[in-house]
């Protein structure tokens, strides 16, 4: 079997919607059957997933730190669209510095990053598949 | 038609103007791709044909229209637009209505542009 390089795009919310929860099943079964997945882009309503602060009941899973979890295993590139993070309220201490506020809420292991890393992926990737809500 | 070309990029409009911001963030991602001088194309699908409206007023609602962006794909190389014939024939609009030039486009050339992009992304 040829190995692919995969492309994820996230653009549902958690919770919301099944795409990160859909995205992340995806990405453990290429990675267990030897593809590689490149990047995994959060965008859109997507980007509340690297929400830091978000506290699902004990008993429900928690997705952002299965992401966490994963990407730490396997060296994965998490990186958040930061137009679309910002207006929604997701920020890190750089942002938090530049906008005056008091506050960042960027879970570990996500990066903040430009529109630009979606579309080098795209044309980098084997295959740029979407999870979106 | 020059729907034998193939993109590595075809972004799809689906959703009509004044809703939500994908419309605009289909925009940012296209321009953003043809930068990285990566072949785009736009496809209007649907409602989606609706964004070409010419006369629309987005800031009567407070709301930031599309229209400078649209006219600002030129500058960026964009020039390759397609649109649904069927959604032209819906909203009763031809393509010497809209703000754009376009080239409309039947389901089977649709479906082969799609077949033939590197790429989809949907908004």
């Amino acid at each position: 079997m040829k190995t692919k390089t995969f492309v994820l795009n996230v653009t549902g919310a958690p919770y919301a919607s099944l795409a990160p929860l859909s995205a992340l099943r995806f990405a453990k079964a290429a990675l267990a059957t030897g593809h590689k997945i490149q990047r995994v882009f959060f965008y859109q309503e997507g980007v509340t997933l690297a929400n830091g602060l978000s506290c699902p009941p004990q008993d429900e899973i928690n997705l952002t730190k299965e992401w966490q979890k994963l990407a730490a295993e396997h060296q994965l590139e998490l990186a958040v669209c930061v137009a679309a993070a910002l207006k929604r309220g997701i920020i890190d201490a750089k942002e938090a510095a530049r906008y005056g506020l008091e506050q960042h809420n960027l879970a570990e292991g996500f990066v903040l990053t430009g529109l630009g890393q979606l579309v080098d992926g795209m044309a980098n990737a084997d295959r740029t598949v979407t999870f979106n809500s | 038609m020059k729907a034998s070309n193939s993109f590595d990029l075809l972004v799809v409009f689906t959703q009509p103007p004044l809703t939500a911001s994908l419309a605009k963030e289909g925009l940012d991602l296209s321009l953003v791709n043809s930068t990285f001088e990566q072949q785009t194309g736009l496809i209007f699908l649907g409602a989606g044909v609706l964004q070409l409206h010419p006369n629309q007023q987005p800031d009567i609602l407070a709301l930031k229209g599309t229209q400078a962006m649209l006219q600002a794909l030129g500058l960026y190389d964009i020039n390759q637009l397609f649109v649904d014939e069927q959604a032209l024939l819906d909203y009763s609009l031809t393509t010497a209505d809209l703000l754009l030039p376009t080239e409309s486009c039947n389901p089977l050339q649709l479906q082969k542009l799609l077949a033939t992009s590197r790429n989809v992304l949907t908004f």
